[in-house]
């Protein structure tokens, strides 16, 4: 624009010379035309403001590395055409945190309706916010320019990458457990499978009598059932900052820690086993947990666990469970983190079967990992996940 | 189409951009016109421009529409596969076109620039000798527009690139130039063309700036359609402001105003002094005579003269020819340039106005020598605009290529700073005795020099009458009011000694010697406010009144300013003493024309009639300076006007007849030191037209006739040609479009097509076409190539109705079969003709 500026000031000076130095009517012509021209272009602005209207897709959803289209919509309503107009845009990835700006021109006829096919591409997941902060209206030359403020938002879904997991379950004592379903060497009261049969003592539940084999004994036998053991698991995705934290988590291990609950999560689905998700809720800084019993529940919390952003906390997500009611209702805990936290306090809940997966992407964090702390590496996550045990 | 403009460094993790996948960018029917119209608009505006700049009145406007069609045919082809075949086709017809009319474009080429330099001759000091033309002027208007018809398809190429390219900055800075053209040389075409400039500048800025973002894509259906409305918003603003301003005589009414023109005249004396830095050494107005306030002449050296002999003199700086009532100008540039032939010839044969007096002088005595006086001068404080001549110079200026001397007043130096050394011989005072000089040139009449000189001078006396004599409306009727008509006593002009005596006791009475006075309103006619209101004056005040009055009477006269060299000054020197010039010798004066004598000083402010040495009046010329004379030079006047071609300036140049034509034998090519001649005014209106020119033969001129009709047939095929290339490019695309359809993904469809055409190959040899079922060409087929071609078209039609008709899909291998026999049946039919058939089958009926 600046460009279209300096011609625009050369002609004046030129046309005022021409006026001065040639003795010919037409000189003052000249200059008239030259003034109102300038007059046209504010004019000019002045009649195309306000006329736009511009839509932005609410929300639409793309995987990793995709091509996403964001059609957005700009209708000129007015009857002067508009010979440029700049969006600025602003894509902000609210779960990385990764923000940059565009500018976006346009060109458009009186009345005209365009979509603008804006091409996205994220190598990250999270929710991609894409908002219009302002409009720049111009004149017909570049001359002038006017901007005003305007919020038009949409929003993008970039899905993480879910990873196929051997997921092993793991007692208490450490062994693998033979039936990943349930534990039947115990009796018990509700479980579902038939541990053995007794002759009828009063207490017994008439819904256990067992009618096959009291029409054979002439007696009546009740089922003994075996002893019903739930697995609970709860995964918690810490994505707090320390305040004493002086860098933020890298955007690559946001994305890692996500995609890693993503698929720890599908894989207990696919084990059989409903399950929690947790994490720090951003505005009110309480545990928020939310149950997943299939894989549409999972697709359904996708876009929250997208929209989480990063908050800064004096206390770790674990600090927030333990201090919480919930934590004798858990046979499980994965905790997903950036940073190694302290797991002294979830040792003294004897009930609980902790794992915690420690992303990070520098070098000098490499450890070696342990039954209780696995670390892994956004680069390596893959082939982490897949020999992983909770 | 929008464009992104990434503002911060490239993010590797979120990349965005705009596509274009998804969008239409179909040019529309109302695109392509809005592209059209503006690029023709861009392309018109322009050459129109061109052609009145140069006031061709022989360029048909129609001829340069052509333009408007190359400009249709690039946008009908843009983006196209075969857009730069067609571009190479018109450029390789264009230079058939060239080497066929080489005659009439090499010399439609010359007419323009000899038309170009004519417009420049007329408004600048800029004199360019003409080319040759070497075609009879009946023929000069098809060779203008010959070659202005292929310059116009060259710049309607040339546009439309600009535009397609997003170039259009260019554009605007050519409307620049042809603006900046004008400031500096004063050519103006008409109000309408610097209009459309107007538009068309605006036109590009905005172009410029919609397509500059996205100068790698093209541009698009709603830039051209929006660059429309702008242009159409542009042109009724213009049309409204012309109305307005024209209807209102708002322009008229308003003119400059006095800020206006003073700053034109401050920018321009700062100016003048940058190139010439005369500075403040005098107050002397060069003409200006609205400036003229308190007269201020201060001793600081403006020239230092050395001579031989130290000699009293006038020394020449401006002289003004025009008087315009508020200033003297310098000689309008169209009258120098239509008589550029006259001093050409004058100058050949050694009459130069500013050496009159001396040639004069040495006239009757060929073999007497007469002594020469050596001047060199050193200007340190004067103007170096001016080079700074006495009445009586004897040679021509050192280093004369520098100086503009046709203009035969004065002399003014053509370095961008001016001339500051310079030399020259001049005679010894010829002024105080130019009553002897006159009286021996009467006596010596008939000597054959004197009679030469005679003639020659009869040209040049024609040139001063017509020019020098003229005056303004008001000076004129306040003349009439004040001077008693009886002194003309029948004659249109006094005599020489009541002139001088009326015009001397009328200042004696009127104006008082003052040298501060109130300057004259620029709105006021100077002569008439001084002697009406002011009645007080010094140098420029008494010159001008008297240089106006002399004209009244009919006598030429100009007013002029330069420096004194006293006899005070001279007193006493010694050979080769230098002289120091100030500016108090600073002064202006009044110079007549004597018939065959020539230019004479005459002082009339009352402190300079004894400054310098008086005429010696001993040898008056008594009797010949009566009105007999007068009316003597009149009558010759008015004979030399009423046959200026045919009688004088051809015995004038008799003699030089016969060295024209050896020196055109000599040099066709047209050397330009030949050029000029005084009989070639009327040729071609171009004053500069050389005697070099070469004629046609009496056999061509016959001919021209069938020229024309050649000509115009040859327009005609070449604009059959044109069709026909467009023909050609519409057709092979359709032919190549159908070819496509052959490979088509749906093997059925591909199938039908291939059928078809098969069909069209076969009616095309001679098979009859039959209606109903395509069945009943198997027997003609069978009959004409033969069984095995017959059996196989039983097939392909199978295979065609089940691909029509069948919701089978037919398989690569059946495509294959369809497509082979296609192929044989072609190879048939092309084998069966000869080559011109073949020819006429590609290019002419488009079978393959």
């Amino acid at each position: 624009m600046l460009l279209s500026r300096v011609l625009y000031s050369i002609w004046i000076m030129f046309s005022l010379c021409f006026y001065i130095f040639i003795d010919d009517e037409f000189g003052l012509v000249l200059l008239i035309l030259t003034f109102i021209s300038l007059i046209l272009l504010v004019v000019n602005i002045f009649m195309t403001k306000d006329k736009l209207n511009i839509t932005v897709p609410s929300s639409d959803t793309i995987h990793k590395k995709e091509n996403g289209i964001v059609n957005i919509t700009i209708l000129n309503e007015g009857y002067l055409p508009i010979s440029k107009v700049k969006l600025s845009l602003e894509i902000y990835n609210r779960l990385t945190g990764e923000q940059i700006e565009r500018s976006v021109y346009v060109t458009l006829n009186a009345k005209e309706e365009k979509v603008i096919p804006l091409q996205l591409q994220s190598n990250l997941c999270g929710a991609v916010e894409l908002s219009i902060n302002s409009i720049t209206y111009y004149d017909f030359l570049g001359v002038f320019s006017k901007r005003y403020s305007y919020e038009e938002k949409g929003q993008l879904y970039i899905l993480p990458n879910i990873y196929e997991t051997a997921l092993q379950l793991t007692e208490k004592d450490g062994s693998i457990a033979e039936d990943l379903l349930f534990q039947v060497n115990k009796k018990g009261e509700n479980g579902l499978e038939i541990f053995g049969v007794k002759e009828y003592s009063p207490g017994d539940n008439v819904k256990n009598i067992h009618w096959n084999l009291t029409s054979k004994f002439n007696e009546l036998i009740v089922k003994e059932l075996t002893e019903e053991v739930t697995y609970k698991f709860l995964l918690l995705i810490d994505l707090t900052l320390r305040v004493d934290q002086k860098e933020k988590v890298e955007p690559i291990v946001t994305d890692a820690m996500i995609e890693a609950t993503v698929s720890v999560s599908k894989s207990i689905l696919v084990k059989g086993f409903s399950h929690t998700i947790g994490w720090l809720d951003p505005k009110d800084k309480i545990l928020h947990l939310e149950m997943i019993n299939n894989e549409d529940d999972l697709n359904r919390l996708m876009r929250k666990i997208l929209n989480l952003t990063q908050v800064t906390s004096e206390n770790s997500l674990l600090d927030y469970f333990l201090s919480s009611k919930y934590v004798h209702e858990y046979s499980n805990l994965v905790y997903v983190s950036s940073e190694n936290v302290a797991l002294k306090g979830v040792s003294l809940q004897s009930d609980l079967l902790v794992k915690h997966l420690i992303c990070s992407n520098k070098e000098s964090d490499k450890h070696v990992s342990t039954e209780e702390v696995i670390h892994f590496n956004p680069v390596d996550i893959e082939e982490q996940l897949r020999i992983l045990s909770i | 189409m929008a464009i992104v403009k990434q503002t911060e460094e490239k993010n590797k993790n979120m990349q965005v951009s705009v596509t274009n996948e998804h969008v239409d960018e179909k040019v529309t029917y109302t695109a392509f016109l809005s592209e059209l119209f503006i690029i023709s608009f861009l392309y018109l505006s322009i050459i129109l421009t061109l052609v009145h700049f140069l006031k061709f009145e022989h360029v048909s406007i129609y001829l340069l529409l052509i333009g408007v069609l190359i400009i249709g045919l690039q946008l009908y082809i843009k983006n196209r596969w075969h857009q730069s075949y067609v571009i190479y086709g018109i450029f390789t017809l264009q230079l058939i076109s060239i080497i066929l009319f080489q005659k009439y474009m090499i010399n439609g080429l010359f007419l323009t620039f000899n038309q170009f330099f004519e417009v420049l001759g007329r408004h600048t000091s800029i004199f360019i000798d003409a080319y040759d033309i070497a075609i009879n002027p009946s023929l000069h208007f098809i060779a203008i527009n010959v070659f202005w018809v292929h310059l116009s398809i060259l710049f309607a190429l040339f546009i439309t690139f600009l535009v397609q390219k997003r170039w259009s900055l260019i554009i605007f800075f050519i409307v620049i130039s042809l603006y900046v053209f004008q400031m500096m040389t004063g050519i103006l075409p008409n109000r309408y063309d610097n209009a459309l400039l107007f538009i068309v500048m605006i036109i590009s800025l905005h172009h410029f700036f919609i397509s500059r973002s996205s100068r790698n894509e093209s541009l698009s259906k709603s830039h051209s359609e929006l660059t429309f409305i702008v242009m159409m918003i542009v042109i009724v603003m213009t049309l409204l402001t012309g109305l307005l301003t024209s209807s209102t005589q708002f322009i008229e009414n308003i003119g400059k105003p006095d800020f206006v023109s003073n700053i034109k005249e401050s920018v321009t004396n700062t100016y003048d002094n940058i190139r010439y830095g005369k500075g403040d050494i005098d107050s002397l107005p060069e003409g200006d005579l609205a400036k003229l306030g308190r007269l201020q002449l201060i001793e600081e050296e403006a020239l230092e003269v050395v001579m031989t002999e130290p000699e009293s003199y006038y020394l020449r700086g401006f002289v003004g020819a025009q008087y315009s009532g508020s200033e003297w100008l310098e000689l309008d540039y169209t009258h120098m340039y239509d008589s550029y032939n006259l001093f050409y010839w004058l100058e050949r044969e050694e009459f130069i106005p500013l050496q009159q007096l001396s040639i004069v002088n040495e006239l009757g005595s060929p073999n007497e020598e007469y002594p020469k006086n050596d001047i060199v001068i050193n200007n340190i404080g004067a103007s170096s605009k001016y080079i700074f001549l006495p009445y009586e110079l004897n040679s021509n200026v050192a280093s004369q290529d520098e100086f503009n001397y046709f203009q035969e007043y004065h002399m003014l130096s053509d370095k961008f700073s001016g001339h500051r050394n310079y030399s020259y011989s001049a005679s010894y005072n010829l002024v105080k005795y130019y009553p002897r000089i006159t009286n021996r040139l009467y006596e010596s009449r008939d000597d054959e020099d004197v009679t030469q000189y005679s003639e020659l001078e009869s040209h040049y006396n024609q040139f001063v009458y017509e020019h020098y004599t003229e005056l303004t409306e008001d000076a004129t009727s306040f003349f009439d009011s004040y001077i008693d008509q009886t002194v003309f006593a029948g004659e249109k002009r006094v005599t020489y000694e009541d002139a001088i005596e009326l015009v001397g006791e009328y200042l004696e009475h009127i104006l008082s010697y003052e040298e501060e006075v109130e300057q004259v309103p620029s709105n006021k006619d100077f002569v008439t406010y001084v002697v009406e209101d002011i009645q007080a004056g010094y140098a420029p005040h008494y010159a001008t009144v008297a240089t106006t009055m002399f004209r009244y009477l009919g006598i030429p006269s100009r007013y002029v300013e330069g420096y004194l060299i006293t006899p005070e000054m001279v007193k006493d020197q010694e050979q080769y003493a230098r002289i120091s010039v100030t500016g108090e010798e600073a002064h202006a004066w009044t110079e007549i024309y004597i018939d065959e004598v020539g230019w004479i000083p005459l002082e009339f402010t009352p402190a300079y009639t004894d400054v310098m040495e008086p005429t010696d009046m001993s040898e008056y010329p008594k009797g010949k300076w009566s009105n007999d004379e007068a009316s003597q030079s009149i009558k010759d006047e008015e004979e030399t006007e009423e046959d200026v071609e045919d009688d004088a300036n051809v015995s004038s140049i008799e003699e030089d007849e016969e060295e024209q034509e050896q020196l055109n034998e000599e040099d066709n090519s047209g050397d330009n030191d030949d050029e000029g001649n005084l009989d070639e005014n009327d040729d071609g209106g171009s004053g500069t037209s050389g005697g070099g020119s070469i004629t046609e033969d009496p056999e061509d001129e016959q001919s021209t006739l069938w020229k024309v009709i050649l000509l115009i047939l040859l327009i005609v095929i070449l604009l059959l040609l044109l069709i026909y290339l467009i023909y050609l490019i519409k057709k092979r695309l359709e032919l190549r479009k159908l070819k496509q359809s052959f490979y088509d993904e749906n093997i059925n469809n591909a199938i039908i097509k291939l059928f078809s055409y098969t069909l069209l190959l076969f009616q095309y040899d001679g098979i009859k076409e039959r209606k109903g079922s395509t069945h009943k060409y198997v027997k003609d087929i069978r009959q004409k190539y033969g069984n095995e071609y017959g059996n196989e078209f039983k097939e392909i039609i199978n295979l065609a109705q089940v691909a029509a008709y069948s919701d089978r899909e037919l398989l690569t291998e059946e495509h294959e079969r369809v497509l082979a026999y296609n192929k044989a049946v072609l190879n048939q039919v092309k084998q069966s003709r000869n080559i011109f058939q073949k020819v006429k089958m590609r290019l002419w009926d488009f079978i393959y």
